[in-house]
């Protein structure tokens, strides 16, 4: 095994355990077997071959033994020539064993996280949007990372040790009573000791451990805080007050990984303290009895050469502790994550929403994110096929839940929504999703070329059609600005593409998805006037012959749209068309007055 | 080799401890060696010999070595655990205080991931080689020579033979840190790009759902799993070629031994307890052996993190502290551009500038005065307020403040005079309190109030659930992109500088926010040299002057008036290129 800190694997890791709750049935390891299931053979063979290793290891000191009593002691050299030959045929077996069990251990443990990683990327992927909210990018990436890095730790290098070990000291113990049972005894006198200290040992370096990590995502906090407002540290000149943080968090890490150090220091010498009593007796009462003729001087050569095989082991598990507590500790985590379920699922024979028209349908919606704190209240809303919707009010009005309701991000607690008269509740995700499209505040680009952000909706789509739908939002401006057209990378910094063209880009991935109901949540930043217009444009031809709801803030937007629609405190307050709004003289008719007068006097 | 040199320069500092853990890891090597010898020796003389009496010295004598070993190995380990944290918490240290010292020039090209992987996973590799991996390395040459010297005592030609294990060990050990060590780095490469693509993901979630390729992305999630999975196993395939053949050579070396030293027992040349301490050294040796080809492959890891620290340390930085730095002459804050020329590094060789951001801008903006900058994205406008501030110096030509070159101040004398606000400000995950305080932390709770309550944040901070208490930020309760810059607004202005640097924010708040922001800038600006990158119309209101950027070069400057009537991009602008505010209905 090679040497780790109790962090081997450093990655930024937050260790906030706030979200899920300590859980410790997701901290057995024997959660991770049905991973293991598809591979049973796999498996099979990896132990017969870890048992093949420890076999080969173990029949050296007795085929050197006898060679030492039969061959050169009693001075017979064929038996000296046959046993040299054995011990090289079984150094060749174990080497043979050992290279392919390296092989077949890493084989085993990287198809095993492979799946886990995997299926915990699909289940992230399939939990609702509520998750997602609550849990910060940086927690949720961790568990994909530096959690399965821990796990992959303890699969191939820990249970290779563990099984290796366990063998070899099960293995010595066989042998050393199958050569004398006293002499055994003898040698595990010394066990009930080593049994205390162990224990004494797992208890105080789980605790050592434990802070330790906590100490090291502090440093990492610390670190990844400081280096990313390094801008207002030195514009402050504050680099003096900056170290002196990150010199406290290095101190205390320091410190708790000495307490690691101390306890180790006192465990690890004295086992092998307690294994030099064990020789000790062993030499005492075997040497007792050569002199006494009944026991033979190559029995006890061998029987201490093994001797080092039965305390070896000890430490080496005893080692692997804290690999084995990370790894309990990241299982627990990947464990809690799993163990969420999406609370949008669709219902077993869920039939898919046939083509729709496109009208909605809520009715008596109440939702709450925390229960006892309704967010949406008893609200019934009809939304014609093809009409535009723009729905108004401050932060925390309830817009984006409305939104998110309608394309079943969540389902709501009371109520229900429906589309040409299906519930959602009824059908399936995917079938809804097909025929919807949702376009965030921000343009999110994905890693990958200009087209395959655009097609995202819509994977057949030509090259035809996507310069067909980039013309149609922003009249090739986009394209011409990319030295590579649609094969242009666009990577989230990199590109340079603006907000204002990142939206664009965003429009024309929805329209050539051409859903039936667009939900657009407008941006707030403001862009220059051109791209403005730009995007009024895109956006009109976006809306064009689709149910659509818009999450809207800008004035031209809520103007054009056919029906405006404000919410106050998860209710609807007012609805209508602007002029029927301004002529209503409500909250809605207030707030453009406080904006008209500003725009007046910065116009003037 | 010198990059070996400058790790162990490192170790300076704990010379004598490593002194000390170096004498009681060979002391336990020694005592290692005795026990066999005195296993021997019981062997020998006792049971061949019949001499009893020797048994009970001889076993107390096991007895006192086991104990003195016991006593070393735990002064050892505590003196190698203190080194090699120590080790760790003085690079970690130096990384970080050379880090501070850098111009943004250099986070430019480094990313703060990678500079977090160097201070952590690099850092680790060096001090388990400097704390364990040296001293090991060590003892291990110590023990195999000294058991060396000890078998030619015995039987030289036995001894050669069995020896001849060590250098072949060695070559097999080099040879594969050679071709396992690349494998190894692209196995990093690939599980960052895992990390990346499960970033990603997660962070686009909202796209994801809202077009349902949930499968879409996990299978392309796989693909990208897949690939670092194979690599994984193909590093699998060479240790497993290599690391049993290191292990199989000290196996070979005990059978020729046996061989040998069998027959020359058979022949009467060597005794049976000479020979059976013989084959007991050769077995202790197995360990020291096979460990031999693992520290070399640590060593050579340690070295290749050690050269990627270095070149964090080696960093030149772009913004130099003057040998002689002047002090910063009374003044109002006069700020000049004489002549200033501006080029992003782009960090390659052949190319060591990029394009010219400016070109040539001269500009003097008396004591006192509020600009406004305007023009299109990539006019320039930011750099030239960056360098005001001395994020990056000049290509050409000269920044003055009070008529003082910029570069002849101590950067904490000017940075304490230049108080920025930028448009997505970065906030810290503490308190309220301590975020605005932060270039002034003996300030009061009033001043920091003062200070909230001229840039309008009072009001939100006191409806905060702890008030001023609040913890904010990552960990903490999540501001509006408004808030955020009011703070900042409220940071900047506490340490009362004579120039203030406002990137405004271009996130749309509504109309009675906007004016209480425009209240709040009136107040801040007042008596203060104020330079403003201003994205809406009310914000050039408040100017005395405005300067037009374009490409590089000052187009226009001068009042609204002036400026409507003689300069036709400034008419453009005005007309297109500026927000007017929005009716909106939510962030504020």
């Amino acid at each position: 095994m090679s040497t780790r800190g109790p962090w081997g694997h450093l990655s930024p890791r937050a260790e906030d355990e706030e979200i899920e709750a300590p859980d410790p049935e997701g901290r057995r390891l024997r959660t991770l077997a049905p991973y293991f299931r598809p591979y049973l053979w796999q498996t099979a063979v990896t132990i017969v071959l870890m048992l093949t290793v420890t076999a080969g290891s173990l029949a050296q000191p007795a085929l050197a033994q006898y060679a030492i009593d039969h061959g050169i002691g009693d001075k017979d050299s064929s038996v000296l020539v046959w046993c040299v030959a054995l011990f090289v045929g079984a150094g060749i077996v174990a080497a043979v064993a050992a290279g392919l069990q390296i092989y077949a251990s890493t084989w085993l443990g990287q198809r095993v996280l492979f799946d886990l990683r995997n299926r915990l990327f699909r289940h992230i992927m399939d939990l609702e949007l509520g998750y997602h909210e609550k849990v910060p990018t940086g927690r949720t990436v961790s568990r994909l990372t530096s959690d399965i890095e821990a796990l992959n730790q303890l699969v191939t290098e820990g249970v290779t040790t563990l099984v290796l070990n366990g063998l070899t000291f099960l293995g010595v113990v066989v042998i050393l009573f199958v050569y004398d049972a006293q002499l055994a005894l003898m040698c595990f006198s010394v066990f009930p000791l080593l049994v205390i200290v162990t224990a004494w040992y797992r208890v105080g370096s789980s605790r050592a451990y434990r802070r330790t990590r906590e100490k090291v995502a502090h440093v990492l906090a610390v670190l990844q805080e400081t280096l990313s407002g390094m801008r207002v540290v030195q514009g402050f000149g504050r680099q003096d007050a900056a170290r002196a943080t990150f010199n406290e968090a290095n101190v205390e890490y320091r410190q708790a990984n000495m307490a690691t150090i101390y306890l180790s220091s006192l465990y690890f010498p004295g086992i092998e303290l307690l294994a030099a009593g064990g020789t000790l007796a062993v030499l005492w009462s075997g040497t007792n009895r050569v002199l006494d003729g009944d026991l033979t001087v190559g029995v006890m050569v061998a029987f201490i050469g093994y001797l080092s095989n039965f305390f070896d082991p000890i430490q080496q598990l005893s080692q692997l502790y804290s690999t084995v507590q990370s790894a309990t500790a990241a299982l627990e985590k990947i464990n809690g994550v799993l163990k969420t379920g999406p609370r949008v699922a669709d219902q077993p024979g869920a039939p898919p929403l046939p083509p729709v028209a496109g009208a909605i349908d809520l009715t008596g919606v109440t939702f709450e994110y925390v229960a006892g704190r309704p967010v949406i209240e008893d609200l019934s809303l009809h939304i014609n096929a093809g009409e535009t919707v723009a729905l108004v009010g401050a932060t925390g009005a309830g817009k984006s839940t409305l939104a998110k309701l309608i394309a079943r991000f969540y389902d709501p607690q009371e109520g229900t929504v429906a589309i040409d008269g299906h519930d959602l509740r009824a059908v399936t995700v995917d079938s809804l999703r097909q025929q919807m499209a949702m376009v965030p505040q921000e343009g999110h680009l994905f890693a990958g070329t200009l087209a395959d952000n655009l097609r995202f909706g819509r994977p057949d789509a030509t090259d035809d059609q996507m310069l067909a739908a980039l013309e149609a939002v922003d009249g090739g401006d986009l394209l011409a600005a990319l030295p590579d057209g649609l094969a242009s990378e666009v990577t989230e910094r990199g590109s340079g593409l603006s907000a204002g063209q990142r939206q664009l880009v965003s429009f024309a991935r929805a329209l050539l998805a051409d859903p039936r109901i667009l939900i657009l949540d407008e941006a707030t930043s403001s862009v220059d006037v051109r791209t403005e217009q730009r995007i009024e444009q895109a956006m009109a031809r976006l809306l064009a012959g689709r149910t659509s709801i818009l999450i809207a803030h800008r004035l031209s937007t809520i103007r054009n749209a056919d029906r405006i629609v404000v919410l106050d405190h998860g209710r609807i307050v007012e609805q209508g068309s602007h002029d029927q709004l301004i002529a209503a003289g409500g909250r809605y008719a207030a707030l453009h007055g406080d904006w008209h007068s500003l725009v007046g006097e910065v116009d003037a | 080799m010198t990059d070996l040199w400058r790790l162990l320069a490192f170790l300076r500092p704990y010379r004598g401890l490593v002194i000390v853990t170096g004498l009681a890891a060979s002391g336990i090597m020694v005592c290692t060696l005795i026990l066999p010898y005195l296993t021997g020796r019981i062997i020998d003389d006792v049971l061949r010999h019949g001499e009893r009496g020797e048994l009970a010295p001889l076993l107390w004598a096991v007895f006192a070595v086991a104990v003195v070993r016991f006593g070393l190995g735990l002064v050892r380990r505590q003196i190698s655990g203190h080194i090699s944290l120590g080790v760790e918490y003085d690079m970690r240290d130096t990384v970080f205080s050379r880090v501070q010292r850098l111009s943004l020039a250099f986070f430019d090209h480094m990313p703060v991931g990678q500079l977090m992987s160097r201070a952590t996973s690099d850092l680790q590799t060096v001090r388990f080689f400097l704390g364990y991996g040296l001293v090991f390395m060590f003892t291990t040459v110590f023990t195999l020579l000294m058991a060396a010297a000890w078998l030619i005592t015995i039987d030289w030609q036995l001894a050669i033979f069995s020896l001849a294990v060590g250098p072949a060990v060695l070559a097999v050990a080099t040879r594969f840190g050679q071709v396992a060590n690349p494998l190894r780095i692209d196995l990093q490469q690939r599980l960052g790009e895992v990390s990346q693509a499960g970033e990603e993901s997660v962070a686009g979630i909202r796209v994801i759902k809202a077009f349902g390729r949930e499968r879409e992305r996990s299978a392309a999630f796989e693909r990208v799993a897949n690939g670092a999975m194979n690599r994984g196993l193909d590093v699998a395939r060479v240790e497993g070629v290599y690391e049993p053949v290191m292990g199989f050579l000290p196996t070979a070396g005990l059978a020729v031994i046996l061989m040998l030293g069998g027959h020359q027992v058979m022949n009467g040349t060597l005794t049976l307890g000479q020979f059976v301490q013989f084959y007991l050294y050769l077995t202790l040796l197995m360990g020291p052996f096979r460990s031999l080809g693992f520290l070399v492959a640590g060593g050579q890891r340690a070295l290749a993190g050690g050269r990627r620290i270095f070149e964090i340390l080696d960093a030149e930085t772009e913004v130099p502290e003057p040998a002689h730095p002047v002090p910063l002459p009374d003044g109002d804050g006069r700020v000049t551009f004489d002549h200033v020329h501006f080029a992003y590094g782009t960090g390659d060789a052949a190319d060591p500038f990029g394009r010219e951001v400016l070109q040539g801008v001269d500009l003097d903006i008396p004591g006192g005065r509020v600009v406004a900058l305007i023009g299109a994205t990539g006019s320039g406008k930011s750099t030239l307020t960056e360098l005001i501030a001395r994020y990056y110096d000049p290509t050409g030509g000269r920044v003055l403040l009070d008529g003082v070159d910029i570069r002849d101040l101590a950067l904490d004398d000017l940075r304490r005079a230049v108080g920025m606000v930028s448009q997505e400000p970065f906030l810290f995950s503490t308190t309220v309190r301590e975020n605005i305080a932060y270039g002034r932390p003996d300030a009061t709770l009033d001043q920091v109030r003062a200070a909230a309550r001229l840039a309008a944040a009072d009001e939100f901070v006191e409806a905060l659930p702890n008030g001023y208490d609040t913890v904010i930020g990552e960990r903490g309760l999540t501001l509006s992109g408004g808030q955020r810059q009011r703070l900042a607004i409220a940071r900047a202005v506490i340490t009362d500088p004579r120039v203030l640097i406002l990137d405004e924010a271009t996130a749309s708040v509504d109309a009675s926010t906007e004016r209480q922001i425009q209240d709040a800038l009136r107040a801040v600006m007042a008596g203060r040299t104020t330079v403003i990158i201003a994205h809406r119309l009310s914000t050039i209101q408040l100017a005395d002057e405005i300067v037009v950027l374009d490409r590089g070069v000052i187009a226009a400057r001068g009042t609204h008036d002036e400026l409507y009537g003689t300069s036709p991009l400034y008419r453009e602008i005005h007309r297109t290129g500026l927000a007017r505010p929005e009716l909106v209905l939510g962030d504020s």
